[in-house]
């Protein structure tokens, strides 16, 4: 009886030290995870890329997926809010649940969210995030704060590996910080003019690298932009001196492209995820293309 | 009355959450939303004023939280309006509601061993149709074959569902129920529960395809007028259906609310233990997005009552529109969705009696508005 006791208990350790399983909601994350993660965890990521993370159907072969994790990590702020408290119920995992310390919302990472609706909000002005503009990982600097919250919740639920997963997120910030300064001195040409965006999308990366934002085609986030608000639109970028409309692989780039070329602007598309275009596979590789598409735009 | 005690009950509810919120915190505040259909609708031959005027074809109230870390709760309140023929002609042509409890259930959240666990009032999992609420619809109106054969959305019951997935290559998951069976396909003076499985397959053809195989069955008390029989003596005895379905979709990833197209049929087969042999039914959807706030949708269905000639049908049940023995229907309808939270459908639908000369087409324009908390997209 002895033996066998011992023996499960040397079972059970064994399995506990197996990697940790993390799914990510986004691929951003994904490879932020992997990166502080290194060889001790294993990563899925539910939302490909090159899909809109807003509209990721809830397959069910996700919710399997979710179903084996130990650890979930999301964006929040309500990115996900259409398809992941569906796979959420559906994964009937118990540990990814919202209290469970394999439930991570990557967002309380960030030292300040842009957007925070002041006073009343409605759906009068689209599918408005309620609570900030979700999309604060195309600011790099959020990327080593949410990097450094993955490594504490990966050190919770495996505090045997807690210095490694600690190392790695310095590690991360430390090949990160001269980085990011060199992507701010290459924002100095884009700084130049103002840009347009096709979708409320950019915010974090125009605040971070100090550009200027006219408006947006589609400025009601999830409505298709009325003709009228685009003739306006194109009437200030033209005045303006716009060179750039920027926008997602995602979006409705046919609608973009004419708004574009009633600006006399290019339309530039960039990755707005790790995977979402090729050469943007991955965090520091996708800021690479970003910076690069920006300053080549504006040098043509 | 009912309607009276539901919008006494909400107000009450209101009242105690407005309470709570001023003594505390409305973070603890379930999340509410409101889901309306408008409905205005012509037919060439009936005039039967459930299908001839405007009216508020459903409205519905969701409230939804965790209670606490066990379980979370469903809430659903629906109003439509009385049936004429259900309630009087003359209450109906006055505009009368009525209200139900669609939705009343917890879902256990802590269940270890990847278990399912729901105890309460929901829709029964049979088919694809049966668990869509009223605006989830992909036309106006249930097929015939749904409404004929499971009720006429009113496929809820309170009991215990238990689910767990199947350890395949693909994903697979086996839910069985035990209800209460007082549904109006059931007799609800009998004692006997209902008890009844569905089993999902579903396959992940690409990353932006699926293709489920199910299959789903029910067992109860039979009603004693099932499919609107008019026997000289009431029905009795047990109640199977039998039901078969398959579903396509295809979502294009490419760009958001890029080319969707969902194809669905399902196969319905009612065995009854009296009054008639071998009813069947069937239905086929298809659903297009074809441009970034459009939809374009076309069905087909029919069901075979499968009764002696000598039967009479109960015309009052239903509506004489939905009291054939035999019936074909084609439906086609177009969708201007400008947002997640509002459509508009224009529908013709045509009836073929194969059996008498009830024909007839249906011309409906249907407004499908929600407020409150954002929807999640069940796939």
């Amino acid at each position: 009886m002895k033996h066998l006791l011992l023996a499960l208990a040397f079972l059970a350790s064994t399995a506990a030290a197996g990697p940790l399983k993390v799914v990510c909601t986004v691929t951003d994350l994904g490879w932020l995870a992997a990166e502080v993660g290194g060889d001790d965890v294993e990563i899925i990521v539910l939302c490909p890329g090159e899909y809109d993370p807003h509209f990721l159907p809830a397959k069910p072969s996700l919710a399997r997926k979710l179903g084996k994790a130990d650890l979930l990590c999301y964006n929040g702020l309500e990115l996900e809010v259409g398809w992941l408290p569906v796979l959420i119920d559906k994964a009937r995992n118990t540990k990814v649940r919202d209290g469970q310390s394999g439930h991570l919302d990557c967002a309380h990472a960030l030292e300040h969210i842009l957007e925070v609706p002041e006073g009343e909000i409605s759906r009068a002005q689209g599918d408005v995030h309620p609570h900030g503009n979700p999309h604060y990982l195309l600011d790099p600097r959020n990327g080593i704060l949410v990097a450094h919250l993955m490594a504490e919740r990966m050190a919770e639920l495996r505090p045997e590996l807690a210095d490694g997963f600690r190392d790695r997120a310095d590690a991360l910030e430390a090949d990160l910080l001269p980085r990011i300064a060199a992507w701010e001195g290459a924002a100095a040409s884009p700084r130049a003019h103002p840009l347009v965006h096709y979708t409320k999308q950019w915010e974090y990366l125009e605040a971070w690298l100090g550009l200027a934002c006219l408006g947006a085609v589609e400025h009601r986030p999830g409505i298709s932009p009325s003709p009228r608000h685009v003739d306006e639109l194109v009437t200030q970028a033209k005045y303006a001196g716009v060179t750039q409309l920027i926008a997602a692989p995602w979006n409705h780039l046919d609608i973009g492209q004419k708004a574009a070329d009633r600006m006399g602007a290019s339309l530039v598309i960039l990755p707005a995820a790790v995977d979402s275009q090729d050469g943007a596979d991955s965090y520091p590789a996708m800021f690479d293309l970003i910076l690069t598409r920006l300053t080549t735009a504006e040098e043509d | 009355m009912r309607l009276v005690f539901i919008l006494a009950a909400a107000t009450l509810a209101s009242a105690l959450l407005t309470a709570s919120a001023d003594a505390q915190s409305r973070d603890f505040n379930p999340a509410i939303s409101v889901n309306a259909l408008l409905l205005g609708r012509v037919a060439d031959q009936t005039t039967d004023p459930a299908y001839n005027g405007a009216d508020v074809q459903e409205a519905e109230v969701r409230f939804t939280a965790d209670v606490d870390p066990y379980w979370k709760a469903n809430l659903t309140f629906a109003v439509h309006p009385e049936r004429g023929h259900e309630h009087g002609e003359e209450e109906a042509a006055h505009g009368g509601y009525t209200g139900d409890l669609e939705q009343a259930y917890v879902e256990g959240t802590a269940i270890p061993g990847g278990f399912a666990l729901l105890l309460g009032k929901d829709y029964l999992p049979f088919g694809k149709h049966v668990p869509l609420h009223t605006h989830e619809f992909p036309f106006v109106d249930a097929p015939i074959a749904v409404s004929t054969f499971l009720g006429d959305h009113s496929l809820t019951e309170v009991g215990a569902r238990v689910a767990h997935e199947i350890p395949l290559p693909w994903y697979s998951d086996l839910e069985a129920y035990a209800v209460d069976g007082k549904s109006e396909i059931f007799d609800a003076g009998s004692r006997d529960p209902a008890f009844g499985a569905r089993f999902v397959n579903m396959f992940d053809l690409s990353m932006e395809s699926t293709l489920e195989v199910s299959g789903s069955w029910l067992h109860g008390p039979l009603a004693s007028d099932y499919l609107q029989l008019h026997p000289e003596e009431p029905l009795s005895g047990q109640l199977d259906i039998w039901g078969v379905d398959a579903t396509f979709k295809w979502i294009d990833s490419s760009r958001t609310h890029g080319p969707a197209l969902f194809l669905t049929a399902e196969i319905i087969l009612p065995r009854p233990d009296q009054g008639t042999s071998e009813p069947s039914g069937w239905y086929a959807v298809a659903q297009y997005r074809f441009a970034r706030q459009w939809w374009l949708g076309l069905g087909a269905g029919g069901m075979n009552r499968d009764l002696p000639p000598d039967t009479d049908l109960d015309e009052d049940h239903h509506g004489e529109l939905f009291a054939w023995r035999e019936a074909r229907e084609y439906k086609l309808n177009l969708n201007w969705v400008p947002s997640e939270f509002s459509a508009v459908r224009l529908e013709v639908a045509r009836y073929d009696d194969w059996q008498g000369d009830a024909d007839d087409w249906l011309f409906s324009l249907q407004m499908n508005f929600t407020i409150g908390s954002h929807p999640a997209h069940v796939y």
